[in-house]
C-alpha cells in the first residue's frame, strides 16, 4: 500500500463520521504547524485501516489504556498534537479521548481548542508569549515562555485590529489567516470605544457553552476600563476589568468559573442572546496592581519575575480587586491572575491562571496596545 | 528456564478450529488460561477453547513466551529491561531486542489482534510491548 493511499484511507475514516467532521476540521487545523518526524532507517507500516472500524471496536479498557499512554507520553506542544490527532480517528476513540482529557484547571494543559475558553490552573499560570505584526495588524498567542528558536511554536488564538469610524474592533479566531466572523474559526471580539478607554471582549458562547455559532459574537465577557491616574500625575493608568462571565464566588472558598466543554453548534436559526451571569450575581472585578515607585531608579517597579524584561507602559499585572465583605481570602487576593509584559520588540509574554481563560486573557491584553494617547 | 520435553502438554483449541499443544508451563503465564484448565482439573485429557484467538496469534503469543522465559532478564513495570550483570547479558538483551523489532514488522491487523489477545489472556509483558508500538505508531500517523 503507498504512503499517500494510506493517508487518503485515514483521512477518509475520520471525515466519513458525520457529527465528528467538525472536530476533524479542528484537529487538522491544529496539526497545521507540527513539523514531521525524520523516517527511521527500518521499513515501517503504519496504523492503516485495512478493515474500516477494526481499531475502533477495540474493547474500551484496551483503548483507554492506549490512549491514556498517549495522552501521558505527550504533554506539551507541538507533540500533544498527537492526542488531538487520537480524538480525530472516530467516534469511539474520540469518546475515550475526551474521558481522558481533563480541563487545564485540572492538569495544566492546553490540549483541545475548546482548552482556551476553559479557566487555567490554580497553582501556577500558563505561560505564553504575543507576537505583533505591524505590517498586518495582527496579534498570534502562542503557548511556551519565549519563541523558540526554530519557529515551531503552536498557535493557540490569532486577532486582527481593524480600525472603524467609532473605534476599534480586534476579531479573535482559532487560526491566523481567516478572521471572518461567520468562519466557524471565530471565536470573539473585542471593541472599543472612540478614545480607547472603554473596552468589550464579546464571546460567540455563553459561559456555560450554550449559545449556536453566528455571525454575531453577542455574549458579552467582559467589560475593560482604562483611567488616567488622577492623583499621581504622570503615573501608569489604572485598569478594571469587569468579568461578566465569571461570578466573585469562582474566587472564594470551593469556587469555580464556568467551564464550557464544547464549541457551540452551528444552526440556521434566528438567535437571542441570553444574559451571562444571573441578575444578583456578582461579577468579577480584576484591577492591575499598583507598581512601586523606586527612588534610586527613578521609575515605577512591579515584580514580573523575570517574565517582562522591557518597560512599557502596555505592561501589567491583575489581581481581583475585592474588600473584606467578599470573604477570598488573602491568598487569592495576593495572586496574580493575569501578567503581560514586553520582552522585546513586537514579543510579549503573557501568564494567566484561574480563573482567567486563555481567550479571556489574550483579550485583555490586546487592549493594552489599543490604548490611545488620551491614556498615556 | 526452558520447560523440559516430559513436561504435560495441554490441547488449546483456536478460534479456526485448529489445536495446538502447548507446554503446561506456557499454558500458566497467561492466568486466563491457567483459569481454565483449572476448571477442567478432573478431566484426562484437557482441551481448553479460546474461541476468539486465531492459532496464529497464538502460536506468536507461544513463540514469545518462550523467548521470554529463556532470557535471563527480568522486566520492570515499564517493560524496560534490567539485566543481571553476570548473567548471560548480551545474549537476553538481544532476545529483548527482536521482540521489539518483531512488533515493528507486523502489519496493524496482527498488531491488533495480539494486543487484543494478550489483553485477554492477561500476559502483561507481551501486551505492554504491543501497546507500546500501538502508541509509537499512532505518533507516528500523528506527525504525518
Amino acid at each position: 500500500m503507498s504512503f499517500k493511499s494510506i493517508v487518503r484511507e485515514l483521512k477518509e475514516m475520520r471525515d466519513g463520521i458525520g457529527s465528528i467532521s467538525r472536530r476533524g476540521v479542528d484537529s487538522r487545523r491544529w496539526n497545521g504547524r507540527t513539523k514531521s518526524h525524520v523516517a527511521p532507517d527500518i521499513t515501517l507500516t503504519s496504523l492503516e485501516p485495512i478493515e474500516q472500524g477494526k481499531w475502533a471496536n477495540l474493547p474500551p479498557e484496551l483503548l483507554l489504556d492506549i490512549i491514556s499512554r498517549v495522552e501521558e507520553s505527550e504533554t506539551t506542544w507541538p507533540a500533544r498534537a498527537v492526542v488531538v490527532y487520537c480524538g480525530s480517528v472516530c467516534k469511539s476513540w474520540r469518546a475515550v479521548t475526551k474521558e481522558i482529557v481533563t480541563t487545564p484547571e485540572q492538569c495544566g494543559r492546553l490540549t483541545f481548542p475548546i482548552s482556551l475558553k476553559q479557566p487555567g490552573p490554580r497553582d501556577s499560570p500558563i505561560q505564553c508569549f504575543i507576537r505583533r505584526n505591524r505590517e498586518t495588524s495582527t496579534y498570534i498567542l502562542y503557548i511556551g515562555l519565549v519563541p523558540s528558536e526554530n519557529e515551531n511554536d503552536k498557535l493557540l488564538l490569532a486577532a486582527k485590529k481593524i480600525r472603524r469610524a467609532t473605534g476599534t474592533d480586534f476579531i479573535i479566531s482559532l487560526v491566523a489567516n481567516d478572521f471572518s466572523r461567520s468562519s466557524n474559526t471565530c471565536v470573539g471580539k473585542l471593541r472599543s470605544n472612540f478614545l480607547g478607554t472603554k473596552f468589550t471582549i464579546y464571546d460567540n458562547q455563553a459561559p456555560n457553552g450554550a449559545g449556536i455559532q453566528t455571525d454575531t459574537c453577542n455574549h458579552v465577557v467582559s467589560t475593560i476600563a482604562y483611567e488616567l491616574n488622577v492623583l499621581r500625575a504622570r503615573g501608569p493608568r489604572r485598569m478594571h476589568c469587569t468579568m461578566n462571565s465569571i461570578p466573585v464566588s469562582a474566587i472564594q472558598e470551593g469556587g469555580n468559573a464556568p467551564t464550557p466543554t464544547s464549541f457551540p453548534q452551528i444552526i440556521d436559526e434566528p438567535f437571542s442572546p441570553s444574559p451571562t451571569l444571573k441578575g444578583k450575581t456578582e461579577p468579577l472585578v480584576l484591577k492591575n496592581k499598583a507598581p512601586r515607585w523606586h527612588e534610586q531608579l527613578q521609575c515605577w517597579c512591579l515584580n514580573f519575575k523575570g517574565r517582562v524584561t522591557v518597560a512599557s507602559v502596555k505592561n501589567f499585572q491583575l489581581v481581583a480587586a475585592v474588600d473584606p465583605s467578599h470573604n477570598v481570602s488573602a491568598a487569592e487576593q495576593e495572586k496574580v491572575i493575569l501578567q503581560f509584559g514586553k520582552i522585546g520588540k513586537d514579543i510579549f509574554t503573557m501568564d494567566y491562571r484561574y480563573p482567567l481563560s486563555a481567550f479571556q486573557a489574550f483579550t485583555i491584553c490586546l487592549s493594552s496596545f489599543d490604548t490611545k494617547p488620551a491614556c498615556e | 528456564m526452558m520447560a523440559s520435553s516430559s513436561s504435560k502438554k495441554i490441547s488449546v483449541k483456536c478460534s479456526d478450529g485448529m489445536v495446538l499443544e502447548v507446554d503446561e508451563t506456557l499454558v500458566n503465564a497467561s492466568p486466563t488460561m491457567k483459569c481454565l484448565v483449572e476448571e477442567k482439573c478432573g478431566e484426562s485429557n484437557i482441551v481448553i477453547t479460546l474461541p476468539n484467538i486465531s492459532s496464529k496469534i497464538l502460536s506468536k503469543i507461544i513463540e514469545f513466551l518462550k523467548v521470554d522465559l529463556e532470557s535471563d532478564a527480568t522486566f520492570n513495570d515499564v517493560g524496560v529491561q534490567s539485566v543481571d550483570v553476570d548473567s548471560k547479558a548480551p545474549e537476553s538483551l538481544t532476545s529483548f531486542n527482536n521482540l521489539k523489532l518483531e512488533f515493528i514488522k507486523f502489519d496493524a491487523n496482527t498488531l491488533l489482534y495480539l494486543v487484543t489477545a494478550t489483553h485477554y489472556l492477561k500476559i502483561e509483558k507481551i501486551y505492554h510491548l504491543g501497546c507500546v508500538e500501538a502508541v509509537r505508531r499512532i505518533r507516528e500517523n500523528a506527525a504525518k
